[in-house]
C-alpha cells in the first residue's frame, strides 16, 4: 500500500477530506488481538466508538481502494442506520466507479437501502436486473437472484 | 498535502472521529 496507493495524490485528498486515517503495526499487542488481526495490509473503517463496520484483507491498486473505502462508509451509515445516507455512498461507487469490483455489492446494498426505506419491491427488483444486466458473473447476482420471482 | 495524515494512537483518532464527524479508517500493517 506504502508503495503504490497511498503516494496517489487521489487517494491522499480523499482520505485527508473524508476520513481519520490510522496507522497500527499488526503486532499491537493490544490491538491485534483486539481486532483479530491475521495477516496484513487488513483494513477497517470504524465508528467514533471503535465499533468496526467493514474489513478487507489484501493490497489494493489505487483505482479500487477509494471505492473500497465508500463501501466502507456506506456500511457503517446502513448499520448506523442511517439508509438514505448508505444509499448516497452506494450511488457515488455505482455512478463514478462502474467498472470496480466493489460495485455489484454497491448495488445491491444500494436497492436494500432503498428498499428498507420505502419497502417498495421495486427496489429489490431493480437490484436484480441492473445486476443481471452489468454484472452477469457477480456473485451479488446469485445473492440477488430470488428478487427476480417478485416481478408479477 | 502529499501524504496521508496517519494518527498513531487509537485513542486520539477515535476522539477525532468524534469530534470531525468522520470515521476512521485503520490499516494495519506489517512493521517489517
Amino acid at each position: 500500500m506504502d508503495a503504490v496507493a497511498y503516494p496517489e495524490p487521489s487517494i491522499i485528498n480523499f482520505v485527508n477530506n473524508n476520513l481519520v486515517a490510522l496507522r497500527i503495526p499488526s503486532d499491537d499487542k493490544i490491538l491485534g488481538p483486539r481486532f483479530k488481526i491475521k495477516w496484513t495490509p487488513t483494513l477497517i473503517v470504524l465508528d467514533g466508538d471503535g465499533i468496526e463496520h467493514y474489513r478487507t484483507l489484501g493490497f489494493f491498486s489505487p483505482q479500487e481502494l477509494i471505492p473500497s473505502l465508500l463501501l466502507g462508509m456506506g456500511k457503517a451509515c446502513f448499520n448506523k442506520p442511517d439508509r438514505p445516507k448508505a444509499a448516497s455512498f452506494f450511488e457515488r461507487i455505482i455512478k463514478e466507479y462502474p467498472k470496480s469490483f466493489q460495485t455489484p455489492e454497491a448495488i445491491y446494498l444500494q436497492g436494500v437501502s432503498r428498499f428498507i426505506e420505502t419497502h417498495d419491491v421495486n427496489n429489490l427488483i431493480g437490484i436484480y436486473d441492473q445486476l443481471a444486466a452489468e454484472h452477469p458473473n457477480s456473485e451479488w447476482l446469485m445473492r440477488a437472484d430470488p428478487y427476480r420471482l417478485l416481478k408479477k | 498535502m502529499n501524504s496521508i495524515a496517519w494518527n498513531t494512537s487509537f485513542e486520539n483518532a477515535l476522539a477525532k472521529s468524534k469530534t470531525d464527524g468522520m470515521l476512521v479508517f485503520v490499516d494495519f500493517f506489517n512493521p517489517g
